[in-house]
């Protein structure tokens, strides 16, 4: 999953290395397009709902804190 | 009463021994009263406004509150299935949305009709003469705008939305949330906090902090500067031009132009330092709101950096609930089958974003000016987006990725659509204005005389003052770049602190830009 | 010793704001001298005998130190441009906080002007050279306008900040430093009027004085009964559109229910020996340099008949006045000469009109 989750990260923002980032949302390195695009692939890719109360830093800083949230949802 | 006036000094500093003189518990009371206080002074009467929000507010949040506490409950007795549970949830959040719906209506409903209706009928007038040949006019309400009602409809519909996505508790205190929705540094232009935010200090009863209050006082005087000293001075000038807009050369348009963003930034920012300011003074955080736009790279940053809460508003309220709706998602599949994968998964996005556009454009004003500005915003943005490869070869080409230079061009390509945006703001005569305006002071070169500037409202001392604070506001924002320039100087040595805030307060007094000029011709006897 | 620290930074500030206070108010040294009246009272003339009070027609037409040389008492114009009653109440406070002088001269011409009456300059002038902090209260209160607010009477700074752009060395110098530019009050002028218009009243008079002034006027009367000191009503001759006979008449009736004396030389100027075209500087409201001598003299005369004034027969008082009066002499010399070519060119301009 994190990787799927990478590649989706580097065809909406190229140039990051997601691997070790832990500020995404915090340093502005992904804005709001990036991620409702993001959100929208990940709610196609792994069949959740991400409703816009879980669209907050702490889910998305890090490709960690986005892996933790899919799996929160799927289970 | 302006936040840059004495008498507010006057009502801060009672209202702050009376903060510190009583136990810490009950501190948010005098806050409370204060701002009530704050209100009534400025509104008399209207204030039935904001307590009726404030009332809707408090029993839609304890009503969510008790539909939560019942699910609790009835969720934790034995032997429920999973199908029940289910149901069960889904009753809750199907009330939860009732209620919050109602509050959402009723409320934005007073501001609507309150601030907008005057606006929609002038617009049903149009469509009645030119559509229909009809001249039977519907009658303007010509209300009472409250003071800062969408600044406070807009904090407490926040709280609201929070509560039903059940982020946090509900305040069960009536008096808390009152202030919370009251709360007078914040009452004239925000910030528009979070509950949970500003919560963590507001109620708190801070005890009495000599760093606080040093902190404040600089803060405070450091936005009377920005908006004494630079704003008020300059606006004189952007007055002038503005009304003679027609006769005047291009040149001084422009000059209005880049004044005006100046202007703007030091009135608003400035005002918001006083809030923050005040705030510190008592104690109590509130958010920033200014992160230094004008060093901004793109639009889009710019408003990640200018009146960021209400950005964050829209986008966590307006914009990623609207991406993640049903009707949103649904729509997307339908325009990937259609545009293919790329451009269809963003229609979705760019109606959201429209949204938020419009709404941008109608929250600063009842005219379709504000509107089109709103979209004018929008449209760049969009363009920037949709071109991002274009200008990735553009940049490839000039082989200046990452230098010094192309973030210079940035900035102020940024800072030149900005202010030139902001025109609509300006033209209070309407659209047309507006891009005469914008045409003029680009396409109408010649050198500005300083007899016209003095004309203007702008001598040359003044100018000389004008450009010295903007200056020193730029230097501010700079330095500021690596670290809180008041931590730095409180670091400093004694003397230099000492100097610096006699500068800072001597500043403000002598070169703000209030009370009647001295003219010497009027102090003449005049002999009858 | 934490404790040093805020109260130095509160000293320092006190100390800035004084000296900003005093370098911003403006100087009036060079023009709009009548704004130094008020506060030269203090300097000049603190414990005359005689206090006058009222408006520039006071200032203009009444000259305390050629009454000294004349009648032999001491006396300070404490008047000032549009005086109204209310500050000339103020003046009165503000007066004796610091002196008790032997009798006060009132003159009531503003006692027409009604509460609408507010001119901020005129306020100023008046009212920020005074020192009693509660004459200067009351003043500010009465006197200011709706954009105006008290607590810049008591920090000048932030009304006259804006002359940050013209302030020049007299600013700095005169901040601290005396000087003496009116005498004892007195604005002396040696211009004669090119063109005299004296104007007949085309309104009727008010049925009763407004009540604000009547009120204000009271409180004089009241404040030097209390005191016991004498209260002379007057009108200097100053020929002004808004007085009437009705309003002599209504004086006349308040003093004698009061027990005061009221006299409007504007119906003397002939035993005065006044000349109405030449002694004016404009159309009869205040005089030159040569009509002040004439009614000072007369005046002087009068108050000395009719009043118990100290006699100061070679006493440290006409010490320091018979200086005053040798440094106003010279003053009078070496303006006559404009007086004479003014004289001399109305002269010939009405030889021409023959």
């Amino acid at each position: 999953m994190k990787d799927r989750i990478i590649e989706m990260l580097e065809a909406i923002h190229p140039g990051i290395d997601y691997e070790t980032t832990g500020s995404l949302i915090d340093d502005r390195i992904l804005d709001s397009f990036d991620v409702v695009s993001l959100v929208g692939d990940l709610m196609d890719e792994f069949d959740v709902e991400i409703g816009a109360d879980l669209m907050v830093p702490e889910n998305f800083n890090s490709v960690d804190d986005i892996v933790a949230l899919i799996e929160g949802l799927e289970g | 009463m302006s936040y840059a006036s004495l008498a507010f000094a006057g009502f801060v500093a009672l209202a702050l021994v009376l903060y510190y003189i009583v136990p810490a518990r009950f501190r948010y009371v005098i806050l409370l009263i204060f701002s009530y206080v704050f209100y009534v002074m400025a509104c008399n009467k209207y204030v039935i406004y904001i307590i009726v929000t404030t009332v809707s507010t408090y029993f839609i949040a304890r009503l969510m509150e008790r539909s939560d506490v019942s699910l609790k409950a009835a969720l934790s007795k034995e032997g429920i299935e999973k199908e029940a549970k289910k149901a069960l949830k889904k009753q809750n959040k199907s009330h939860k949305k009732t209620l919050l719906t109602f509050a959402l209506i009723f409320n934005f409903g007073i501001l609507a009709v309150l601030k907008y209706g005057d606006f929609v009928i002038a617009n049903i007038n149009l469509v009645k003469l030119n559509v229909f040949h009809s001249t039977s006019f519907l009658g303007f309400i010509n209300p009472v705008l409250p003071l800062g009602i969408s600044f406070y409809t807009f904090q407490s519909m926040g709280y609201l939305i929070d509560l039903y996505y059940g982020k946090y508790e509900c305040e069960k205190n009536f008096l808390k949330t009152a202030l919370y929705v009251s709360y007078f540094p914040q009452i004239i232009q925000g910030p528009i906090s979070r509950f949970n935010d500003l919560s963590k200090t507001l109620f708190s009863g801070a005890s009495f902090n000599s760093l606080n209050m040093k902190y404040g006082l600089y803060r405070i005087f450091w936005g009377l500067f920005k908006k004494l000293v630079v704003a008020d001075r300059v606006a004189v000038y952007v007055t002038n031009t503005i009304d003679r807009y027609q006769e005047l050369r291009g040149v001084y348009l422009l000059i209005a132009v880049f004044f005006y963003s100046m202007q703007i930034y030091g009135d608003f920012s400035g005002g918001i330092d006083i809030t923050i300011g005040v705030s510190q003074l008592f104690g109590v955080k509130v958010t920033e709101n200014f992160d230094r736009p004008f060093f901004s790279k793109s639009v889009s940053e710019y408003w990640n950096r200018w009146h960021m809460t209400l950005g964050t508003w829209f986008r966590d309220y307006i914009f990623y609930p609207i991406t993640v709706s049903k009707s949103m998602i649904d729509l997307g599949k339908k325009c990937r089958k259609l545009l293919g994968e790329a451009l269809g998964k963003r229609v979705p996005i760019y109606i959201a974003m429209f949204t938020v556009w419009f709404t941008t454009g109608l929250w600063h004003g009842a005219q379709w000016r504000y509107i089109i500005w709103g979209l004018l915003n929008f449209v760049i943005i969009l363009i920037s987006t949709e071109c991002e490869g274009v200008f990735g070869r553009i940049n490839g080409f000039l082989k200046w990725e990452g230098t010094f230079i192309q973030r210079l061009f940035r900035v102020v390509r940024t800072f030149l659509i900005m202010s030139f945006l902001r025109v609509f703001d300006l033209s209070s005569a309407g659209i047309s204005q507006a891009l005469f305006v914008i045409r003029k002071s680009l396409t109408d070169i010649s050198l500005p005389a300083l007899d016209m500037m003095t004309e203007l409202g702008l001598d040359e001392k003044e100018l000389k003052a004008a450009v010295i604070g903007i200056v020193i506001m730029f230097v501010f924002d700079l330095i500021q770049r690596r670290g809180s320039v008041t931590d730095r100087l409180m670091r400093a040595p004694l003397m230099v602190r000492w100097s610096l805030t006699a500068a800072l307060v001597i500043a403000v007094v002598i070169f703000g830009s209030y009370g009647p000029g001295y003219d010497s011709r009027a102090f003449i006897y005049l002999q009858f | 010793m934490k404790i040093l620290k805020p109260i130095a930074a509160a000293a320092i500030t006190l100390i800035c704001l004084f000296v900003l206070n005093r370098v911003f108010t403006p100087k009036y040294i060079k023009e709009n001298t009548d704004g130094r009246i008020t506060g030269e009272f203090y300097t000049q003339a603190k414990d005359p005998d005689v206090v006058f009070l009222g408006a520039s027609t006071v200032h203009y037409c009444v000259s305390p130190d050629y009454m000294w040389k004349t009648s032999g008492f001491t006396s300070y114009d404490r008047s000032n441009a549009s005086q109204t009653m209310w500050q000339s109440y103020y003046m009165l406070k503000d007066t004796l906080s610091v002196t008790r002088p032997s009798l006060v001269v009132l003159d009531v011409s503003f006692v027409r002007n009604g509460e609408e009456f507010i001119e901020e300059p005129s306020s100023r002038k008046a009212i920020d050279g005074m020192r009693d902090p509660l004459a200067k209260l009351g003043a500010a209160m009465s006197s200011k306008g709706e954009d105006e607010q008290v607590i810049s009477y008591f920090l000048p700074v932030l009304r006259f900040h804006s002359r940050w752009k013209e302030l020049d060395r007299d600013d700095w110098v005169y901040a601290f430093k005396r000087i003496d530019v009116t005498h004892d009050g007195y604005l002396m002028d040696f211009s004669i009027a090119k063109e005299q218009h004296i104007y007949e009243n085309t309104q009727p008079p008010l049925p009763a004085f407004p009540e604000k002034s009547a009120d204000y006027l009271n409180r004089i009367i009241r404040e030097c009964a209390d005191k016991g000191i004498p209260l002379f009503l007057m009108r200097t001759p100053s020929f002004q559109t808004g007085w009437y006979d009705e309003y002599d008449e209504m004086m006349d009736d308040l003093g004698e229910k009061e027990g005061l004396a009221y006299v409007n030389f504007t119906k003397k100027v002939e035993e005065i020996g006044i000349d109405v075209r030449r002694d004016y500087i404009d159309d009869g409201q205040h005089m030159n340099v040569v009509g002040a001598h004439k009614f000072s003299e007369y005046l002087g005369g009068y108050l000395r008949d009719n009043y118990e004034l100290p006699f100061h027969d070679n006493d440290a008082v006409s010490d320091v006045w018979n200086r005053k009066l040798s440094v106003y002499e010279s003053a009078v010399e070496a303006g006559m000469a404009d007086y004479e070519s003014a004289l001399e060119a109305l002269d010939i301009k009405e030889e021409g009109d023959i």
